[in-house]
């Protein structure tokens, strides 16, 4: 867990990632949690607590993710590793799709990652059971038949829905005259910065 | 209004067509994949006060809900009780991060700038 981890290195690593989770891209000044600092290795499959194992995740994202490295790609059914974010250049695996609400994966890494991220959840609850999605292993010990998840979209393609645009936000607080909640300037100024890449995050 | 729909446009270098169009897609969001619970709250949110969505747009999950989260992640296996209160901590991070998406989207239209889909 990120509390095991040194503050300094939490800090390179979250610049590193440009305070986007490495999955969705989800920017942390819009999500709705700290974002985690995540063992791409799981510490239950030996990950080691090492620069190069380290990324920023969502909360939704490493909730799906759990302690998995690999998962069935659901065009073949063959099991594949996850996408690694700090070695893996995410738009090779990835595309926004529907207007850049949706990520939908390229490659077997892209999909099964998109699969078992939940990474094109939508809210209709009968697409939560569809045989792609039920299939997924789960981590070793947990039932397969487990229940449906609730009728909730993914938060990146609502909020992408939305409308965000994350550029206007320094401009908003000129304007307003006001200071920023404590700890959300810099949220801010990072996605200033890192929002007009974000279709090609890792160059 | 006048005034700003002569302003904004100038301001932002944008066809007036399109910038009201912003406008209008910030006052009307899109609420596909937005739970049905949710969906009278965010158009509600429109008329609050830019101080108002400053602090909603500044929330996060409480510290403990956090922890939680990231701890259930992490486990190998889950009791049935577990994993439902791993969803329920999924939904309240949800609704966190909608409710923050739309008052920056709010925030954004109000200052004169677009949404993400005119950057896009």
């Amino acid at each position: 867990m990120s509390e095991a981890i040194p503050r300094a290195l939490r800090e390179r690593v979250a610049e590193e990632a440009r305070h986007r989770c490495g999955y969705c891209l989800t920017d942390q000044g819009v999500s709705g949690a700290q974002m985690h600092i995540e063992h791409i290795v799981p510490r239950a499959r030996g990950g080691r607590t090492l620069r190069s194992n380290l990324w920023l995740s969502c909360g939704w994202c490493n909730s799906f993710k759990r302690t998995r490295i690999a998962a069935p790609d659901p065009a073949t059914g063959v099991e594949v590793v996850l996408f690694n974010p700090r070695e893996q250049d995410w738009s090779q695996h990835f595309r926004w799709v529907d207007g850049g609400t949706r990520i939908v994966g390229l490659t077997p890494t892209g999909r099964a990652t998109v699969e078992a991220l939940r990474l094109k959840m939508s809210r209709a609850p009968s697409e939560h059971s569809s045989a792609a999605e039920t299939s997924i292993p789960l981590p070793a010990g947990e039932r397969q038949d487990r229940p449906q998840a609730p009728a909730w979209s993914r938060p990146p393609a609502a909020t992408r829905r939305l409308g965000v645009d994350l550029r206007a936000q320094g401009p908003v607080l000129h304007q307003l005259g006001t200071q920023p909640v404590s700890g959300m300037r810099r949220s801010w100024e990072t996605a200033a910065r890192a929002r007009p890449q974000a279709h090609l995050p890792r160059g | 209004m006048i005034r700003r729909a002569g302003w904004a446009p100038r301001a932002v270098h944008q066809p007036v067509e399109d910038v009201i169009a912003a406008i209008l897609d910030g006052v009307l969001p899109a609420l596909d994949d937005v739970p049905a619970d949710m969906q009278a709250e965010l158009v509600e949110m429109t008329w609050l006060d830019d101080v108002a969505l400053l602090a909603i747009a500044g929330a996060l999950l409480s510290e403990a809900d956090r922890r939680r989260l990231v701890e259930l992640s992490g486990r190998d296996s889950l009791s049935d009780a577990e994993r439902k209160e791993l969803d329920g901590l999924r939904e309240r991070y949800g609704k966190v991060t909608l409710r923050k998406a739309r008052a920056l989207a709010l925030l954004s239209v109000r200052s004169g700038k677009g949404s993400l889909a005119q950057a896009a």
